[in-house]
């Protein structure tokens, strides 16, 4: 039964959102994702599955865990987990009386994940809000994503969908395309370095994004600024010629670095490429904001 | 007008404000007049006798005008003055005279050498004499075992308060003055009385009379002070303010008043004199922005007045409410810490006839208190479908820059829930937010608070055969070995009956205390201030269903009680993962070696998250609880209402229980507010934890609930956030919730504030209803206030 349920794997649910899109909204992350971004805040949503967290402070050296794997073993500072076998299966995480072991991620249904997204109903047709699907990628999961949508549409709610651009299917395309809104990241204009940051091309993304702009879509454009990487001027008035190009696009969100994504490679025993990274300074903000605040889109500091 | 004028407070002012941001000395010259007519008063009717002491206070009490002033009166002779209420309680005062400059929280400067001697002379006079010596002779085993057990401050004579929760008819006093109702009384006074409601009747006007002109006495003394300065002032700007200060003090509260000047002199007088006769925290103005407006209106467009003059005096009025900050004994002072003034001001909302009550008077008093921002006054915004996004944005704007200093009720659910004790439509449309958080109609009603009833406790009686787990005493029913429970429904069933024993006990002991109060502490002029009361001769301590008057019980730890019951249902019941009997045993040992049991009732759903399972549960208790106070009657027919409210309580009421089944560890402190999920489990989101609560029956607990939340201030930190935050607020209370107040405080900024308590001397904070000063406050509140829950964005 089960196989034939329409699943995804969700790693968080955030309600009474103020960023993500219009109004109040809850936003659902869904694990998965096509890009590597070197800079990814949330490593936890990169892969699809479930993952092990550890959080070695939380302990309280209780010894519950040791039995139930062979992978674990308990130390002074807490569990060590052998991150080559494990296979984030949760039985450990089971047991802890605490957080300091812990699932990124729990299996949702449609039904499920539709449930409780209904439930601010109110709040969203009283501030003009709605549910965002984001991530890791929504339209990786592009079943569950496509029908989750459709059934909230079909309730009445607004539906926006945060996307690196990269849809890797005809129905992934279609979630974009029958979406209420886009919120969509653009990292980079170098093709090169866009395939060194994020893993993927970026001429695909851009097709993408002149599609839904002929489309009309609403579009929200969120940029990452990521020093060293995407925050060069060049590239700004490159990304800011092409946001105007597209005519759909409501508003400019900008992103500075910031490293509270660091703590969670920890957790999932990843190592963290950007260690060192300094953030940018306010000014430096500023004068990037003055740049596509030149293409008559209102544009903000942060979500 | 533009709401979004600012106006910049004027260097008077500012030293105006400084001087109050002190620490409070005690004054004793209320407690020292009031003794003294006392003694002379023996063997008088009590009501007259109560009137004379207040003319003698009144009479005789220091008067002072600080330079820079216009608003004249004071309610202790200090800037920031405690007084002595030795009516109630006399011993501690000399008992704790030391303790209390000392203290860990609500110091006082050291008490100096002529207070000391007052104190030690004229205190011992209210050896049984007071209410609460009085009340323990008539308290049975029962009630004195709960007190400090399981009730807190449970009545008036233990937190040492009178009935002053009240707001007053205002606009009656301003429009008529104070001389035309003395004038009623006396030509009523001539008839000669014969019924024995018309023999009490009498009797209430002569009081009325006496304080009445007391009042009119101390306001001369003012008009003469002013002119005094006046001769010998050399500054002849200042002196024709001195002047002009004589000249309405002369005139007013005696006469009507004509003008806003006019009329806020005329209210704060009288205001002090109603602080002075019978206070409380929770001595309100009411609704000033309405009953003042015509003044308002009038006077600016006849020219007689600037908008910003207007502010300055606002500012200067919401100054003077900070003048008094009342010392507590130090067992009250645990459940109400931060010397809660809960001067109330009730704007927004709508009037009568149901229209939007939102005037330019309303934005202006915004303004005043986005400048002053101290702790006494306390703004009570009220959210109604008719006022305007623009009026609720300017309130969230302003709870934001004063770190969350307003109290947000839905008019909706308010409405309801008085119609459902009695009000009238109308009446329930002018309500006020009295205390913490008991809604009122202004003039028309008094309701108060009775005091704190601690539900984890009884969940613990009935967890342990009605013995508390910490000391083995057998305080509640015996309702069977709790390991034998089989169903939830036994546990259910167990739980019911502790819960309608302690209440039985809990109505006891407030109907004991309510009636010692009626038979000793009358309050005249308060009386003379209520048509319902004057027209009757009935006091308020004695006015009951005439005023639809109500006394709430606030349960403390109802989160609590239904996170542990939720848990035990699931796991034990439901899932049965567990058994009743390692559940107790685990609780016996405080979870010692029951790690794994703790860890899944930790896990279990928890209050606050919109988890149906668990929320209904909260629901059922309140509901329940409700039902049986609704059983009984009080004093004079009031009506025994349910509050869920816990001031800083959970403190003192979690020090009392063992561990829980909720996972909270033995002698930790119980959800905070009232309805306000337990610290830190929360953790769904801001909507989430609004519809937790809003799906409550707040008919259930129409004493008022507590709801509190943290917000970063960054979640608000652009106008389109601001704006989404306002329709959320609308949102929840037009789904059903009642109260709603923010603390805007990053984690940062408090831990800052601990580590440097100078740099904050004026950092306000929620506690529980009421603003305090951060540094004002124990350690143990201040980490309270860091740990819990911040909603914010990432
Ligand atoms: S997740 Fe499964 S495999 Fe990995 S450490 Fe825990 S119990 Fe072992
Ligand atoms: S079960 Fe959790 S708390 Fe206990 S030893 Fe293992 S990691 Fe630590």
């Amino acid at each position: 039964m089960e196989t034939e349920e329409n699943t995804s794997t969700v790693f968080t649910i955030t309600r009474g959102s103020f960023v993500d899109g219009w109004g109040v909204r809850t936003t659902i992350f869904l694990k998965g994702c096509p890009l590597r971004c070197k800079w990814c805040c949330n490593p936890e949503s990169q892969s699809a599955a479930p993952e092990l967290s550890v959080t070695p402070a939380d302990c309280t050296l209780c010894g519950l865990c040791r039995d139930v794997c062979p992978y674990l073993t308990l130390e002074k500072s807490g569990p060590v987990v052998d991150r080559q076998k494990c296979r984030n299966c949760g039985k450990c995480a089971d047991v802890c009386p605490t957080n300091a072991l812990a699932m990124f991620g729990e299996v949702y249904t449609v039904d499920r994940a539709f449930n409780e997204l209904i439930r601010d109903k109110e709040y969203y047709d009283r501030t003009g809000g709605g549910v965002t699907i984001g991530g890791g990628e929504a339209t990786l999961s592009d079943k569950f994503t496509y029908e989750l949508m459709k059934k909230l549409q079909e309730a009445g709610v607004h539906v926006a969908i945060d996307t690196c651009g990269y849809p890797v299917t005809p129905l992934a395309l279609k979630i974009l395309e029958q979406a209420d809104l886009i919120l969509f990241d653009l990292k980079g204009m170098n093709p090169e370095r866009h395939r060194q940051d994020t893993g993927v091309d970026n001429e695909a993304i851009h097709e993408t994004l002149r599609h839904l702009g002929a489309l009309g879509k609403e579009i929200i454009i969120r940029i990452p600024l990521i020093p060293g990487h995407t925050d060069d001027n060049a590239t700004l008035r490159n990304e800011a010629a092409l946001i105007e190009s597209i005519g759909t696009v409501k508003r400019i969100d900008l992103l500075p670095y910031h490293d509270f994504g660091a703590v969670k490679y920890q957790q999932l025993g990843k190592p963290y490429k950007m260690e060192g990274t300094q953030r940018l300074t306010e000014e430096r903000v500023e004068e990037i904001a003055r740049i596509f605040r030149a293409t008559g889109i209102p544009t903000q500091i942060g979500g | 007008m533009d709401s979004k004028k600012t106006f910049v407070m004027s260097d008077r002012v500012k030293q105006l404000r400084e001087a109050v941001l002190a620490t409070p000395e005690v004054c004793v010259e209320r407690a020292m007049y009031l003794t003294r007519s006392f003694m002379e008063t023996e063997g008088e009717n009590i009501v007259i006798r109560r009137a004379k002491a207040l003319a003698h206070i009144l009479e005789n009490m220091t008067v002072t005008i600080h330079d820079g002033e216009l608003l004249v009166g004071t309610t202790t002779s200090k800037r920031r003055g405690s007084f002595i209420i030795p009516e109630i309680q006399w011993e501690w005062y000399l008992n704790e005279m030391d303790n209390m400059s000392t203290r860990s929280w609500d110091n006082c400067q050291p008490i100096g050498r002529f207070e000391r001697e007052q104190m030690q002379k004229y205190l011992p006079y209210w050896k049984d004499k007071c209410t609460w010596d009085k009340v323990n002779k008539e308290w049975n085993d029962t009630v004195l075992r709960f007190n400090g057990e399981i009730f807190m401050t449970h009545t008036s004579s233990m937190s040492g308060q009178h009935f002053g929760h009240i707001a007053v008819d205002y606009p009656r006093m301003l429009s008529r003055g104070l001389r035309d109702i003395i004038s009623e009384a006396k030509s009523d006074l001539a008839r000669i009385p014969v019924s024995p409601d018309e023999l009490r009747r009498h009797t209430a006007l002569k009081a009325a009379v006496i304080a009445m002109e007391a009042v009119i006495t101390y306001a001369k003394r003012y008009a003469k002070l002013a002119a005094d300065m006046a001769r010998d002032e050399k500054d002849p700007k200042r002196k024709a303010e001195l002047l002009e200060i004589a000249r309405i003090c002369e005139k007013v509260p005696e006469q009507p008043a004509e003008t806003i000047y006019e009329a806020l002199q005329s209210i704060l007088l009288l205001y002090f004199a109603l602080r002075i006769e019978a206070y409380a925290p929770g001595v309100s103005l009411g609704r000033p922005d309405q009953y003042l407006y015509p003044y308002f209106e009038r006077d600016i467009a006849n020219g007689v007045i600037r908008e910003e003059q207007c502010v300055e005096l606002l500012e200067m009025l919401l100054i003077k409410m900070n003048d008094l900050a009342c010392l507590m004994s130090t067992e009250t002072v645990e459940f109400l810490s931060g010397f809660p003034t809960l001067a109330s001001i009730t704007i927004g909302g709508v009037k009568r006839d149901g229209t939007d009550s939102v005037n330019p008077l309303t934005y202006l008093l915004m303004e005043a208190e986005r400048n002053i921002r101290l702790t006494a006054e306390e703004f009570v915004v009220r959210i109604n479908r008719e006022n305007s996004d623009e009026f609720v944005i300017a309130a969230c704007q302003l709870a934001v820059e004063m770190k969350g200093k307003i109290k947000f009720i839905s008019d909706e659910t308010t409405i309801a829930m008085l119609m459902r004790d009695g009000k009238s439509l109308e009446d329930a449309r002018d309500y006020v937010v009295l205390g913490c958080a008991s809604p009122s109609s202004a003039g028309r009603s008094l309701d108060i608070t009775a005091g704190a009833i601690n539900f984890a406790y009884i969940l613990e009686l009935a967890l342990n055969d009605g013995k508390s787990r910490l000391t083995g005493e057998q305080i509640g029913l015996r309702t069977g070995d709790p390991k034998k429970f089989a169903s939830f429904e036994e546990l259910w069933d167990a739980l019911k009956k502790q819960i309608e024993y302690i209440l039985s006990v809990a109505v006891c002991s407030r109907n004991t205390d309510r009636l010692v109060y009626a038979e000793n502490v009358p309050a005249p002029l308060h009386s003379a201030m209520l048509p319902a009361c004057f027209d009757s001769g009935l006091d308020i301590v004695n006015v009951g269903a005439k005023m639809c008057a109500t006394e709430s019980h606030g349960a403390v730890g109802v989160p609590n009680v239904a996170d542990s019951l939720a848990a035990i249902k699931k796991l034990i019941f439901d899932e049965k993962r567990f058994t009743m009997s390692e559940l107790i045993d685990a609780l016996d040992k405080n979870f010692e070696g029951y790690d794994a049991l703790h860890g899944a009732l930790l896990h279990a759903p928890k209050f606050g998250n919109d988890i149906d399972y668990v929320d209904d549960i909260v629901g059922d208790i309140l509901e329940f609880a409700s039902s049986v106070l609704d059983r009984y009657e009080g004093i004079a027919g009031t009506k025994h209402t349910l509050a869920a409210m816990a001031g800083t309580g959970n403190f003192v009421m979690g020090s009392k229980v063992g561990a829980l089944p909720d996972g909270r560890l033995s002698g930790k402190p119980l959800a905070e507010g009232g309805i306000s999920p337990s610290q830190g489990k929360n953790t769904s989101g801001a909507t989430a934890s609004m519809r937790s609560v809003a799906k409550l029956n707040h008919t259930a607990i129409s004493g008022g609930s507590v709801f509190n939340m943290r917000f970063n201030p960054e979640a608000v930190d652009t106008d389109e956030k601001m704006r989404k935050f306002a329709l959320m607020l609308r949102t929840y209370c037009e789904t059903g919730g009642f109260h709603v107040q923010f603390n805007f405080l990053s984690a940062e900024t408090l831990r800052a504030a601990q580590a440097d308590p100078q740099q904050y001397r004026d950092l306000l904070v929620r506690v529980a209803t009421y603003s305090a000063y951060f540094v004002e406050l124990s350690k143990q509140v201040q980490d309270d206030i860091i740990v819990k829950t911040e909603f914010k964005e990432v």
